[in-house]
């Protein structure tokens, strides 16, 4: 019923091209009681966020128990994670497209999408956690925290540069991601600020000798 | 073959008189010969991708650069970084509809090997090692853009109006375009290998369309070196040579025969074998000689109908070497010039045998330089030279050159399409 009254949301407002002004609007499409609506959801705010937040759930679920998936290195990950979360989002392509036509530029998109950062984070973190347990990713501890907001903030990034594409089949959207991601798993692994540091930490510890 | 003579006088001329005004107005010409070389590859090096490749393919420079820059340009186009193991796997299943872990009994998602516009990938199916090429996301609309980027370089590169240049600058673009449908590529590999299929010591893979798609194309893994490994192992003679006549058969077939061309060779598509066989890959690259300027340029590479003046001047008009306008002086000039380097490169086919060598290579590259000190190649008034001309002529100066690097001696007398191309121009020779 959940996905049914967040399906419905979404042909309610292409529709009529504004979303539906109270639940009762939302729930005589679908012929259910209020009642029954809030034993799903508390609020229209909440279908709402649920309309990227239950595809963002899809994407995650499918492949937190492949095999494939979990002999990934951390950037084949997040790439893969990318790639699959932009294409479930075609089919509310229109939707998407009505919603966010007030995007000017990625970080507007940062409000509107908190719901899905979160979703996002709780996906996203124990990857890291695991990567950095393992020496995959440096433990930078307290600069670490931005690791995932940095790659949130990449996916907001895709979200964005996909909805401006109007490429065949969003090619330009695949080199994107696989381009941004790239780029921001070099800031999450190791690199050369790491090497500078590890180099300030020898000369440091030769001048106390 | 005498093709490169178009390409050879065009592309160096223009490049140089280029390099002089982009450099300095004052430079002497002295200078600028000694220069030219250095100054051409700094000037190129600037472009990037398919902007590098078309101004390669307009200038001819890999006819008239010294051979040590020839080597750096051929690495300077391969520069797009590997694609991810997810995007590839992405790219395969939204082109072919399947996974590639479902379509093969193993797929290696690390690539082997980069292809101009994708890369390749080895896979298992059925007992068997297939290569599987995977095309770069949007290398289609990144073709495009570079190529608005390279037109204004260009055109101050050949001294002339883009509109003018309008009909090379389209050829590049067609051919750099149709290379990004796979599609395109399994129906000419698969029709060129099947007419060249009794070509002795030549090869082809087996294409599988039903695992392919406008980006995907599924091939047999062929085993082999290119040219340079397989100079390295030290090869006897007479393999070099066995190597050097399948080619050479190969390419006089495609041409005389199919009239269309594999215009790629790129040392990286010929897979050498250590008895000598060669196998031959990527077809993405296929010039169709049009039937009209087939009769019309290629006559000339036989004496008699090249000692026919009548016949000579329409040949050299038809293919817009000659313009009725010319003065007499820039006619015979032209003309003369042509058909020295026609000769020089028409001398592999006048004898039973020929032996191949880098002096050889190097007569052409002088005559070249010799021809540009002709003002109206220096200065062209209007641009000349047959578009079809520019992948006919570096297909034959690659050619020409890989049998340099074997010091091959073939045996050059066995055409067939002299006589025809005789019987064509029969009555007008008589005449």
């Amino acid at each position: 019923m959940k996905n049914q009254i967040v399906s419905e949301y979404v042909k309610y407002c292409l529709k009529k091209g504004h979303a539906p002004a109270n639940v009762f609007q939302l729930c005589e499409e679908l012929s259910l009681t209020e009642t029954e609506f809030y034993s799903h959801f508390g609020s229209l705010e909440k279908v709402e966020e649920a309309v990227l937040v239950t595809r963002w759930h899809a994407v995650a679920e499918k492949f937190s128990d492949d095999e494939q998936f979990a002999g990934f290195g951390l950037t084949e990950k997040m790439l893969t994670l990318h790639f699959a979360f932009i294409e479930s989002l075609r089919e509310i392509r229109s939707y998407l497209l009505w919603k966010y036509q007030d995007w000017k530029n990625p970080m507007d998109q940062v409000k509107g999408l908190m719901a899905l950062r979160n979703a996002f984070q709780q996906t996203v973190t124990p990857l890291l956690d695991s990567a950095s347990n393992q020496g995959e990713i440096p433990d930078r501890k307290v600069v670490s925290k931005l690791n995932v907001e940095a790659l949130g903030m990449n996916l907001a990034f895709v979200m964005h540069f996909w909805l401006k594409d109007d490429s065949a089949d969003f090619e330009r959207t695949d080199a994107c991601i696989e381009k941004s991601v790239q780029l921001t798993m070099d800031f999450v692994g190791r690199n050369a600020v790491d090497k500078l540091f590890d180099l300030g930490k020898f000369l440091i510890q030769g001048f106390q000798k | 073959m005498k093709l490169v003579g178009a390409g050879a006088k065009i592309g160096g001329n223009y490049l140089k008189y280029y390099a002089k005004k982009t450099l300095n107005a004052d430079t002497t010409k002295e200078e600028l010969h000694t220069n030219n070389a250095n100054d051409i590859y700094q000037s190129l090096s600037q472009l990037k991708g398919s902007a590098l490749k078309v101004a390669q393919m307009l200038s001819m420079d890999k006819n008239l650069l010294p051979r040590a820059y020839t080597d750096k340009f051929a690495l300077s186009q391969y520069s797009a970084p590997p694609m991810s193991g997810p995007l590839v796997v992405r790219t395969f299943q939204k082109s072919v509809g399947k996974s590639p872990f479902d379509v093969f009994d193993q797929f290696e998602t690390q690539c082997t090997a980069a292809a101009s516009i994708g890369q390749v990938h080895k896979a298992q199916k059925d007992g068997k090692t297939l290569a599987v090429k995977v095309q770069y996301p949007g290398i289609s609309d990144s073709i495009q853009s570079d190529l608005k980027m390279v037109k204004p370089v260009a055109n101050a590169m050949f001294g002339l109006p883009e509109k003018e240049m309008q009909k090379y600058f389209q050829e590049v673009e067609e051919k750099l375009l149709e290379e990004t449908n796979y599609t395109l590529e399994l129906q000419r590999s698969q029709q060129i290998a099947g007419a060249c299929k009794d070509i002795s010591d030549v090869f082809f893979p087996q294409y599988y369309p039903e695992f392919s798609s406008p980006k995907v194309l599924v091939m047999d893994w062929l085993e082999g070196d290119h040219l340079k490994e397989f100079l390295d192992k030290k090869p006897s003679q007479a393999v070099k040579n066995r190597v050097a006549q399948a080619l050479w058969d190969f390419y006089n077939f495609q041409l005389h025969t199919e009239l269309a061309i594999h215009a790629d060779p790129h040392p990286g598509n010929f897979l050498l074998q250590e008895d000598g066989r060669v196998g031959v890959i990527d077809f993405g690259c296929v010039k169709v000689v049009p039937e009209d300027f087939y009769w019309h340029y290629f006559p000339l590479l036989v004496p008699e109908i090249r000692n026919n003046q009548p016949v000579v001047d329409q040949l050299l008009s038809h293919i817009e070497i000659i313009f009725p306008q010319d003065s007499q002086t820039v006619k015979v000039e032209l003309q003369t010039a042509f058909l020295e380097m026609t000769a020089l490169l028409s001398r592999p086919f006048e004898s039973e045998q020929f032996q191949f060598t880098h002096e050889f290579i190097d007569a052409i590259y002088a005559k070249g330089e010799e021809i540009y000190q002709i003002p109206e190649v220096k200065r062209p008034t209007q641009p000349r030279g047959s578009k079809h001309a520019l992948y006919v002529n570096r297909t034959y100066f690659g050619i020409y050159s890989m049998m340099a690097d074997l010091n091959a001696s073939i045996e050059t007398k066995s055409n067939t399409w002299s006589g025809k191309l005789v019987d064509y121009w029969k009555d007008k020779i008589k005449g």
